[in-house]
């Protein structure tokens, strides 16, 4: 168990080197860069080409990129153009609210596809069945931006009761949550209805019914654990996409993460900054999904005696030759 | 009726309705299973059998199911198929309880063999949940499984095992009625002796009321005081187990004992019966037996025999008793 979270963490690294290198040539292939925005009317040729040796952007992007993966693996992911800030700094200060928003927003997801998606297996093929479907998928179909935009109108403008952006605790959030939220929906939701389908036919809930168990607790304990395995892993990779997803919402309402931090930078062509908020961005993703396996092994029975077999076994050796 | 009846099924009709088909599973069978005996419901696959006993428990998926309305199953003189939610949970487990027939897909993967018995016990006893796990112990051990292996999972255990698990399952409140679907199919010999006798101290220590439902001749004759056979989703014979096996009426029974091997005569051929039982979305309007009858006349194919009495309790549906004029004895019983 350990050897294999180690060998994940170890693949990380070409993934991190494929991302950087792509951001870089991304971002060089724009049109225009950080010193496009410095100079003005007033400015001479002379002054221009001082600024670009000064961050070093008079240097073709392939040697800048090699300069930024050197510092790089030396733990400097950069400084910032614009604030002159350490990229690490800036996106510390901004993480901590899109985790926030990330985790808000898994709970919307995760409190509406879950029970939606058990009801809609529960009723399948019926009228009730079509509705809950309808929902979530009109979840997915609404552009977030829009909803975003209506959530403020509605609950903001028109009805008052909560702020239409920034971060002023915890009423802030509720909006934004919303509007990530219900975007997941769908999937998550049709997930949990698939697999639930799944269990619900199983020859075990029949035997969970004859035991005499209340449906309740045959479809909520016997039909909906062996489900959780499939929708663990989609509510997970649906809470490591708020990280990389929610540059919109937090856009529309203003919201400081870091998603709103890196379409600003990408707007002003701040590559370190929009190069090591990616790196860093990635990192979170990949642990996310590193979690999930290893999650897998709290739900599933099945891959737990696999992993725990061989230390196991060992045990049981030493066990029995003491006694001998 | 009988009062010491524990279950009593009367005209029980079940049909599926599955993409505008019909599937007629199970016409009209009615049975009885009192204290301390055991009924074998004998029949191939597809005969009804495994409906019939879910029926009992009221376990049947409506839809696609459809029990008919002049379908009675009493459980202890208790209306199951008109029970509400609370009242079946606290009869099934309690009062009438059931071995699955695949060990492999009876059990959920996630949870533990001993917590799956306990759940049962503390659905029923009045016990705290430490107090159940205990018992759930104590019956994996009467079905030959080792304590300390009472934490594991289903997938770490052979199939045998998983069978003794849901058995276990099936016993651990001491049900009043058991109804084992082929319990011993997945099992290999020497533990299907053990189920055999495990079924057999239940019958005598709790008086337990049994239907065993099986392929095997040889475990009814062993361990069952009557016999029922389902051909097509009907009851074509029943009797005492002394009646239907050594004065046979029903020639789809006679071929059942023909296609047995004979321990005295090893050299005599099987005979198989011909053909295949009838679709049960198409069922022939006369008897379900006729076309592959060998004693079939053109009245077998045209009317729909019901069960008559005949000697004792022994019963059967066939037309060839009631043809003017013939005393008609199966061949089976001629040499007699």
């Amino acid at each position: 168990m350990i050897r294999y979270t180690f060998k994940r963490i170890l693949l990380l690294i070409p993934i991190l080197v494929g991302v950087s290198l792509f951001i870089f040539l991304a971002m060089d292939m724009a049109q225009g860069d950080y010193v496009d925005f410095l100079v003005n009317e007033n400015t001479t040729p002379e002054q221009e080409a001082e600024l670009r040796a000064k961050y070093g952007l008079d240097k073709p992007a392939i040697i800048r990129y090699f300069d930024y993966m050197g510092g790089m693996f030396r733990g400097d992911l950069g400084t910032s153009y614009l604030s002159g800030e350490s990229v690490f700094d800036s996106f510390m200060h901004k993480i901590g609210n899109t985790t926030k928003l990330a985790i808000a927003s898994t709970i919307v997801c995760v409190a509406i596809s879950l029970p939606l998606g058990i009801y809609s297996a529960k009723h399948r093929g019926t009228i009730r069945d079509n509705i809950s479907q309808f929902f979530a998928v009109l979840g997915l179909s609404i552009p977030n931006f829009w909803l975003g935009l209506m959530l403020i109108i509605l609950f903001a403008l028109k009805l008052g009761w909560l702020p239409s952006g920034g971060d002023e605790g915890f009423r802030s959030i509720i909006l934004p949550a919303l509007t990530v939220g219900t975007g997941h929906t769908a999937i998550l939701m049709r997930t949990t209805r698939s697999s639930m389908l799944d269990t619900l036919n199983a020859d075990y809930l029949r035997t969970a019914r004859a035991k005499g168990l209340l449906e309740s607790t045959v479809v909520n304990k016997h039909a909906l654990k062996p489900a959780m395995i499939p929708i663990l892993q989609v509510a997970l990779s649906q809470f490591a996409a708020c990280f990389g997803g929610a540059s919109l919402t937090e856009t529309v309402f203003s919201w400081p993460g870091v998603g709103k931090m890196i379409v600003d930078a990408v707007k002003q062509r701040d590559t370190p900054l929009v190069c090591g908020s990616l790196i860093l961005k990635c990192t979170i993703i990949s642990v996310i999904g590193l979690i999930t396996d290893l999650l897998y092994v709290a739900v599933d029975p099945r891959v737990k005696t696999q992993y725990a077999s061989s230390s196991h076994r060992k045990k049981k050796k030493t066990a029995t030759e003491e006694e001998a | 009726m009988n009062q010491e009846s524990l279950l009593e099924i009367e005209h029980l009709t079940v049909r599926f309705e599955v993409d505008g088909d019909v599937i007629r599973a199970v016409n009209d069978v009615s049975l009885s299973v009192s204290e301390g005996r055991t009924l074998g419901l004998v029949g191939e696959s597809g005969a009804g059998k495994t409906t019939t006993a879910l029926a009992a428990l009221h376990l049947i998926q409506q839809p696609p199911g459809i029990i008919e309305e002049q379908s009675r199953i009493r459980v202890c003189g208790k209306d199951i198929l008109n029970m509400n939610q609370r009242e079946l949970s606290r009869t099934r487990g309690a009062d009438i309880s059931m071995i699955f027939q695949d060990p492999m897909t009876s059990l959920n993967p996630v949870f533990t063999v001993a917590d799956q018995i306990a759940e049962s016990i503390y659905a029923h006893v009045d016990c705290t949940k430490k107090e159940a796990y205990e018992r759930a112990l104590n019956m994996l051990e009467i079905v030959g499984i080792p304590r300390d292996r009472a934490s594991e999972y289903p997938h770490q255990f052979s199939g045998g095992m998983k069978q003794r698990v849901v058995i276990a399952i099936a016993l651990a409140c001491n049900p009043k009625v058991l109804i084992a679907d082929e319990p011993t199919t997945a099992l290999d010999v020497t533990i299907q002796a053990q189920v055999i006798d495990l079924m057999k101290t239940l019958k005598q220590k709790y008086r337990t009321g049994m239907i065993l439902i099986t392929h095997d001749l040889g475990i009814v004759a062993d361990i069952c005081d009557d016999v029922a056979v389902m051909y097509a989703g009907r009851i074509i014979e029943q009797g005492t187990l002394r009646e239907v096996f050594n004065h046979t009426l029903h020639p789809y029974t006679e071929g059942l004992f023909n296609s047995l091997p004979d321990i005295k005569n090893r050299k005599a051929k099987l005979i198989p019966i011909p053909g295949l039982m009838p679709d049960p979305s198409n069922l022939p309007e006369g008897c379900a037996f006729a076309p592959r009858c060998r004693y079939a006349t053109e009245e077998c194919r045209k009317t729909l025999p019901v069960l008559q009495p005949f000697e004792g309790t022994h019963q059967t549906a066939c037309l060839a008793y009631s043809r003017p004029g013939e005393d008609f004895v199966l061949e089976r019983n001629r040499a007699k």
